[in-house]
């Protein structure tokens, strides 16, 4: 029995390069473009995914004032915020950009709203620039309130290109199919195979599908244990000899 | 993080091989991928602007609008910079703090001079902006009553247009595109795509590209649709033990219309 692991780029690549192999010459087709073709493949299923397997791709990140948010950052799930001199945290609330300044302000603070240690702030705005000629920052730039906080922001995260055939996909187990068929059709997309691109594109369509369909059966069971913890609660007060 | 060198690369890579150095050259490729990036930028601003945002501090020393006078309201004007799309915040300094400006109409501007309630105070500035069609920028309109506005003084969020990128720019680096999500980079690369296939007659391709594209922008905006749907349902821990209580008590004895 061999014991399962996750699939490797030199793994999926082989499949490819395999499943291709009597379409392709060398001058349509390698190695490399296989690659290249996985890992936008692996965004793809990750895209597909994302409204209903969230949970399989979050990341954390450790952010202060002004920290810029990595490339892979797609959305935030939940900010966590504490004074640097004590160990409790605080979950922050995300404010908008037009409500920041009320929030944050200390010249004239809400009385019942303002960011405080306690009850701390963020928000999520581009490059934070002095000079409008230049850009200083490449990426989206957290700001915390009050300033001196520090914490961690959960967040959904895209996959990067892979690079090492040693790499693994890292990508939940059923959609490790998914992703050679999606690179696939890339693949016969782009060598002249329309057919036989739109068939493997139904194929991933299903499998896709499926994959949808047993989780949302799975939310479905969820609700019904939530009831049945519920029904045993009495929703009527029943005194006590009083039951003739 | 693409530089405008990878972007050609990308794209030329994924294009049918053939006549592509005859029709497809470098600095096509650039033109092409340029108008891409602001085609996907217009279509993804609603998604997420933040993206897009950046927040400057105005060096230019504004200059007093003489016909706006209003005897003890005055109003100042500088240039926003180029890139400007759409205002979010604007904060006006004074010596020891910034405050966040009301935004007004044109149109309500003399009667905000005038009240004597409303009119804009050094810790309650307004502002307005607009563009002369015969300017290249637009302007903003500023007022802290009677104090004037000077340079670094106005602060401004706002949604930025992308810079152009280059390939072969003079200082011979490429330059780089912002830190943009993957999924935005690939979007522009099948976007730019499309449109090499309109240039080499490719009407097909072109098509099943553009099908590519209509789905992914799909998927985003269905997972910003449910990221907003999640925000607002009940997580399963906080739903009631005790469901189905009724709203109103039946009222003993006020029954059959007594």
């Amino acid at each position: 029995m061999i014991q399962y692991s996750s699939m490797t780029l030199r793994q999926a690549t082989d499949e490819i390069m395999l499943r291709v192999r009597k379409l392709s010459t060398s001058v349509n087709f390698d190695t490399q473009l296989a690659s290249m073709y996985i890992s936008e493949a692996r965004r793809m299923a990750m895209a597909m995914s994302l409204p209903f397997k969230d949970y399989a791709y979050i990341k954390t990140f450790a952010v202060s004032n002004g920290v810029e948010l990595p490339q892979d950052f797609v959305c935030e799930v939940r900010t966590l915020l504490k004074d640097p001199s004590v160990d409790e945290y605080s979950e922050a609330r995300k404010a908008d950009v037009r409500e920041w300044w009320t929030l944050t302000n200390t010249v004239r603070p809400h009385s019942f709203n303002n960011a405080t240690l306690n009850y701390p702030a963020y928000t999520i705005w581009g490059s934070d620039d002095s000079d409008a000629a230049v850009w200083n920052s490449k990426g989206m730039v957290v700001l915390v309130a009050p300033t001196t906080t520090v914490g961690i922001i959960e967040y959904y995260a895209e996959y990067g290109d892979m690079v090492l055939d040693t790499e693994t996909l890292n990508v939940p187990y059923e959609f490790e199919n998914l992703i050679i068929l999606l690179a696939l059709v890339s693949i016969y997309a782009k060598i002249g195979e329309p057919n036989r691109a739109v068939e493997t594109y139904k194929s991933y369509q299903e499998g896709i599908m499926k994959i949808r369909l047993n989780e949302i059966a799975r939310r479905n069971t969820e609700t019904h244990n939530i009831q049945s913890l519920a029904l045993p609660v009495p929703t009527q007060i029943q005194s006590i000899g009083k039951n003739n | 993080m693409y530089n405008m060198l990878q972007y050609i690369d990308k794209v030329k890579t994924r294009s049918s091989r053939y006549d592509v150095q005859l029709e497809l050259d470098d600095l096509t490729v650039e033109m092409l991928v340029n108008r891409a990036r602001v085609d996907v930028q217009a279509a993804t601003i609603p998604l997420f602007r933040q993206r897009f945002g950046r927040r400057v501090i105005l060096g230019t020393t504004p200059t007093l609008v003489s016909n706006f006078n209003t005897g003890t309201v005055q109003y100042y004007t500088t240039t926003l910079p180029t890139d400007f799309i759409q205002d979010e915040v604007v904060l006006i300094s004074t010596s020891d703090a910034a405050w966040e400006a009301r935004k007004m109409d044109k149109r309500e501007m003399y009667g905000v001079s005038r009240n004597s309630f409303n009119k804009p105070t050094v810790n309650s500035p307004v502002y307005c902006i607009e563009k002369d069609t015969a300017s290249a920028v637009f302007s903003i309109i500023a007022s802290k009553g009677s104090a004037g506005v000077g340079a670094y003084e106005i602060s401004i969020w706002y949604t930025a247009a992308l810079p152009y990128l280059q390939a072969y720019p003079v200082s011979g680096i490429a330059d780089a595109e912002r830190k943009m999500s993957y999924q935005w980079v690939e979007l522009v690369v099948l976007c730019a795509l499309t449109k090499c296939y309109e240039m080499t007659q490719y009407g097909q391709l072109r098509d099943l590209i553009s099908a590519d594209i209509d789905t992914m922008v799909s998927l985003m905006e269905e997972a910003y649709k449910t990221n907003i749907d999640r925000s607002k349902l009940l997580l399963p821990s906080r739903v009631s033990l005790i469901p189905n209580i009724p709203i109103m008590e039946n009222m003993q004895g006020l029954q059959n219309g007594n």
